[in-house]
């Protein structure tokens, strides 16, 4: 494993012209958990895309645990998208099956404990769960990954408060020991206690790329910084 | 990994398109029981009746057979639409393997199924051709068994295209590569299904969306019946059928005055291979647009 779980050199995307991210480069160290935090529309979903190898009309270079994106990246990855991405049909065991068959640092026995352990029925179909019980179901596959690296894209965007905790947890107790977890949020409150470095996207740039200890030592908390750097950012551009 | 995509990509064509094959199923239970009645027990006019409703029958049948050829086509290139750039493209895009095996496995399955369907569709149009032909014939000549019907289905051949070539056994050869002929034409129009999909997913050819995506199909279809025609001028095959032999010829003037002059059958095999590299062709280009320039977004 890479000393930095990403390195990003002069990234430039683009939607039809309209810039999202604007010639970025950053380091993040690996063995952390990082907050990615920025404003809605700041380009968080999009740069998690790209590290998971989704969106391939970028220029720039990005490289994953030290690797080129590609098979050998995604397969050191685990991403969490904001999104459903399970077919209506299938039922969770199905689920389940999926990810045992084409990820090999999966824990099946593992994924199906956690399904009883937060209610889910093993053969309750993807079309007959609410929104929350989805999400939940994709974060514990996720989780179910003993991984190098997590890319966790709003796990806590859709849930109520009393929820968060409970997701916050199954993140925290389930992520493999000295892997990096990428967290992005816009609720830098619920999460501040629990990154040890946080990065900021606004305007299309990074703001802040730091480790909690060099905040700390400014005597402000992550959100008061937050406040303070995205300020005039909340716009694209 | 490939062979996991491939199960996965069957089981997710199976569950579009099994409605289908329950169609077809009931559909051919019906005329099951259509044959079985004794329609002359319905009065004077109960046996005429009987063959009318069997004729509707067996046209319903063929009728949902092309249907479920369409459909078929429609069940695969959604799912491809869905589980490569939708919503679970996220998930699909995210696996530990090349985009180009994914490709591979969906088309492998899509083919098989489109094939499957057809092959379903020319059953029930040989069988109901021959249910019909039987039925009139029984009326002639009383109960008729396949052997005759056979004959009299290759005497309808050879009149009405005016072959010399008598023996049903050849005629059904040449049938056999006409119907791989169609074969590979249809797994090829799948790929290009893919590919039309594929480029509409990609910057800048995105912008026309659906009509794009229909647009850049019928361009890639045109393409490949010029590289037939470019192919059959440059390196034409025909395999001529004889009374007696089979014989391979690379000149069109021969296999062309062998149809009018001999009247044996001839089949191109141009079409075939070309159409079979062509889809090779587009399925390269295919990954490499789903390789390197695809989002899912």
């Amino acid at each position: 494993m890479d000393e930095f779980a990403f390195k990003v050199r002069k990234l430039v995307k683009d939607y039809d012209r309209h810039v999202v991210l604007d010639n970025i480069s950053f380091d993040i160290p690996a063995g952390k958990i990082v907050g990615l935090l920025g404003p809605n529309g700041c380009g968080k979903t999009t740069l998690m895309k790209i590290l998971a190898g989704l969106i391939h009309d970028y220029q720039g270079v990005v490289r994953v645990g030290g690797k080129d994106i590609g098979v050998e990246s995604k397969a050191s990855l685990a991403y969490l998208p904001d999104t459903g991405f399970f077919p209506a049909r299938f039922r969770t065991i199905d689920c389940i099956k999926y990810f045992a068959d084409f990820f090999r640092d999966f824990d099946r026995m593992k994924a199906v404990q956690f399904a009883e352990e937060f209610g889910l029925d093993l053969n309750q179909r993807i079309k007959t769960m609410s929104k929350g019980m989805q999400e939940k179901l994709q974060l514990l596959l996720v989780m179910s990954r003993k991984a190098d690296i997590y890319l966790l894209d709003e796990p806590l965007g859709g849930v109520d408060p009393a929820a968060r905790d409970v997701i916050l947890d199954i993140i925290m107790n389930n992520y493999k020991e000295h892997a990096t977890v990428v967290i992005s949020t816009h609720l830098v409150n619920d999460l501040e206690h629990s990154f040890d470095h946080v990065m900021m996207l606004g305007k299309g740039t990074v703001l802040v790329n730091t480790s909690i200890e060099n905040i700390r030592l400014t005597g402000k908390s992550v959100e008061e910084v937050f406040k303070e750097v995205i300020g005039d950012a909340w716009e694209v551009d | 990994m490939l062979g996991k995509l491939i199960k996965h990509a069957f089981k997710a064509h199976a569950r579009a398109v099994y409605g289908f094959y329950v169609a077809i199923a009931g559909v051919g239970a019906l005329m099951a029981i259509l044959m079985l009645i004794n329609w002359e027990n319905f009065g004077e006019n109960g046996f005429g009746t009987g063959l009318v409703i069997k004729g509707i029958a067996a046209l319903l049948l063929c009728l949902t057979a092309f249907a479920g050829v369409i459909l078929t086509f429609v069940a695969v290139t959604r799912e491809f639409h869905l589980s490569m750039y939708g919503k679970e493209g996220e998930l699909t895009m995210a696996l530990p393997v090349r985009p180009s095996s994914i490709l591979f496995a969906k088309w492998l399955s899509g083919a098989c199924w489109v094939l499957l369907s057809y092959a379903v569709l020319c059953f029930c149009l040989f069988g109901s051709f021959l249910y019909i032909l039987r039925h009139s014939l029984g009326q002639i000549q009383g109960d008729v068994n396949l052997t005759a019907l056979l004959g009299q289905f290759s005497t309808l051949l050879v009149n009405t295209f005016g072959l010399r070539v008598t023996d049903i056994g050849v005629i059904l050869n040449i049938l056999t590569m006409y119907a791989i002929y169609g074969g590979v034409v249809l797994a090829a129009v799948v790929m290009l299904f893919f590919f039309s999909i594929t480029l509409g997913h990609c910057v800048p050819f995105h912008k026309l969306g659906v009509f794009g995506r229909i647009l850049y199909l019928f361009g890639a279809v045109a393409l490949g019946f010029g590289f037939a025609a470019l192919l059959n001028a440059l390196v034409p095959i025909f395999i001529v059928v004889t009374p007696e032999y089979y014989t391979l010829t690379m000149s069109a003037q021969d296999a062309a005055m062998a149809v009018v002059y001999k009247g044996y059958g001839v089949f191109s095999m141009t079409g075939a291979y070309c159409w079979g590299i062509y889809a090779v062709i587009v399925f390269l280009v295919t990954a490499m647009l789903a390789e390197r320039k695809v989002n899912v977004d």
